[in-house]
């Protein structure tokens, strides 16, 4: 297996696109079999796909919009907020597969069509696939994780991220080889002829700060331990919504060290926990969330800071690593997929995100998106949609 | 100060996940360790190959969680037949390779989360499909006495990746079983 990356900050889609496949067509030496690319919504998608799909004719496409850019191992791929980065795969003994499509009003079954398209495009009718990652524009992808496993059931690996903007205006897309977005979902199918290992992890951890579910609307709390649930929420944190109370106002900046988490298992008796960041207080004071939510949760409030944000890339690379038992050097490259949220709290040391990821991979080829939504299998095999999480997929060199 | 402490309860608390987890691939890696022993033993024992082959088959069910299984020997016209079954509805099936069998008799195994999707199982009785919806195919032996494994459950999406690991290391054993049975069976024919 052959991985390489390009990117590209050129002004327009058109120039960006040709820029970062040529770099790309040089760097593998051959045309890839899968192509995943990143773009800010500065570029347009349609027409970025009918360039990729022009140039890498035959490839499978998965792709989707990233907040401000990209990364790759040769860094931040943002230059005022514009940015796009593709990481092409050559594995001629491996198979894949990717399909899309739109999730309608039945996001469930269309995901499970959808996937069953994916590894009917990958030439594997009927097999389980190593590793399912996904690219759905926000808001539904609970349901998508259950389609998928309505197909292939609870222990195949589902890893994405959902698509971003630059300003969370629903200006998101995805794409596939055959076609382009603004509301659906892509699927890539790996039967690769190397070993896949992966890790989903956050970097926040618990407090003493609990409470119940009351009320809650889909992806709003409406009330915790019955009472607004913004208001709970600025209590517990020492008022960092304060003057968003009564105002309806996004409070995505504000929250992203103090999201609320949800026990999903336990290892040896230590839980681990899915995050929700709360974006918005609503007009009953509830909280509106990247996730969905249900009457008789328990939220507990979680703490992170800037420092475990940044080392915590790097951590769960090395962690993906471990799982697929590879030193550095036995890898030929990853995806990575980084919290939106997460990228625009640490800003100015973004660098030093990069540099964790290079120092744990040993500056191996990688693509990073960063999202509105993290979707991954967390360490008891629990495939979960959760916020402000950090994955990584590593592809060994051979088997 | 504060900060400090948050950054190192993050870090207890993955390791102590990775302990936890490392616990587990131990407590994981000596019950396969005892599997492969009991099958070793299996081996060892003089028995008539036919209850071999049922008592091996018992070991790997024990890891395997399979529902039924059996193992297909290549005939010289190419078709595919079983020697040995845990049921006898699967002794009486014949399979003629497709694309996945194809592919498992040159060393590449397989797991099918939905039987009904393949070829090969598509021609086989709707008796079969009843019984069957998930599979693991594993290759023996290659060449033109090629052999394989095939493990089956009726939960459809049974088998994920682990299974096939775990019965890629457990396929030296049936590989030995077979030749075992080979040589019994030529012995017979001598004497």
């Amino acid at each position: 297996m052959k991985i390489a990356t390009a990117y590209s900050n050129q002004s327009t889609t058109q120039t960006a696109a040709l820029e970062a496949c040529h770099e790309l067509r040089r760097r593998l030496g051959a045309r890839p079999d899968v192509l995943f690319v990143n773009w800010s919504t500065h570029y347009n998608g349609s027409r970025l796909r009918e360039v990729l799909a022009g140039e890498f004719a035959g490839c499978r496409i998965q792709g989707s919009s990233s907040c401000q850019g990209a990364m790759t191992e040769e860094g931040v791929i943002s230059q005022d907020g514009r940015g796009l980065a593709m990481l092409g795969l050559v594995d001629p003994k491996g198979n894949f597969g990717t399909a899309g499509g739109e999730l309608g009003d039945t996001p469930r079954e269309n995901a499970a069509k959808i996937v069953l398209e994916s590894i009917e495009s990958a030439g594997r009718p009927g097999e389980m696939p190593d590793l399912v990652r996904i690219s759905a524009t926000p808001g539904d992808e609970d349901r998508v994780i259950a389609g998928i496993e309505d197909v292939l059931g609870r222990e195949v690996p589902i890893i994405g991220g959902s698509a971003a903007d630059n300003e969370v205006q629903g200006d998101w897309e995805i794409i596939s080889q055959d076609r382009h977005w603004r509301q659906g979902l892509v699927i890539t199918v790996f039967y690769p002829s190397t070993t896949v290992a992966y890790s989903f992890h956050n970097g926040y951890s618990p407090t003493l700060r609990r409470g119940l579910v009351t009320s809650a609307s889909g992806r709003v709390i409406e009330e915790i331990d019955h009472r607004p649930a913004a208001e709970v929420y600025n209590e517990w944190t020492g008022g960092i919504i304060e003057k968003a109370l009564g105002k309806q106002s996004q409070v995505l900046h504000n929250t992203t060290l103090f999201p609320l988490g949800r026990v999903v298992g336990e290892i040896g008796g230590v839980p681990y926990f899915s995050l929700s960041h709360p974006d918005r207080v609503t007009g009953n004071a509830g909280l509106s969330l990247f996730t969905d939510i249900s009457v008789g949760d328990e939220v507990i409030l979680m703490q992170g800071t800037f420092e475990t944000l940044i080392s915590r890339a790097g951590r769960v690379a090395q962690s993906a690593l471990q799982a697929g038992r590879f030193s550095p050097e036995d890898i030929s490259g990853a995806l990575i997929v980084y919290c939106a949220g997460c990228m625009l709290t640490v800003h100015d040391r973004i660098d030093e995100v990069v540099n964790s990821l290079n120092q744990a991979m040993d500056k191996k080829p990688f693509l990073g998106a960063f999202t509105f939504g993290e979707q991954g299998c967390f360490a008891g095999g629990e495939n979960r949609h959760a916020n402000l999480m950090i994955s990584a997929i590593v592809f060994g060199s051979d088997k | 100060m504060a900060m400090q402490s948050v950054n190192n309860d993050e870090i207890l608390r993955e390791a102590l996940l990775d302990l936890a987890k490392a616990r587990e691939l131990e407590e994981h890696q000596r019950r396969k360790t005892e599997a492969l022993l009991a099958g070793l033993r299996v081996l060892i024992k003089p028995m008539e190959s036919s209850r071999m082959f049922k008592e091996l088959l018992a070991v790997l069910r024990e890891i395997l969680d399979f529902e039924e299984a059996f193992v297909l020997i290549r005939r010289p016209d190419g078709s595919l037949q079983p020697t040995v079954a845990t049921s006898d509805a699967l002794m009486s099936c014949r399979w003629r390779p497709r694309n996945l069998f194809q592919r498992v008799l040159t060393g590449k195994p397989a797991t099918v989360f939905d039987v009904r999707m393949i070829e090969e199982w598509q021609q086989q009785p709707p008796a079969i499909l009843d019984m069957v919806s998930s599979a693991l195919h594993v290759p023996l032996r290659e060449g033109e006495q090629a052999a394989i494994l095939v493990c089956t459950h009726s939960r459809r999406s049974f088998f994920n990746r682990n299974h096939q690991r775990l019965a890629e290391n457990f396929s030296t054993l049936a590989s030995q079983a077979l030749l075992n049975a080979e040589r019994q069976q030529m012995e017979i024919q001598l004497f």
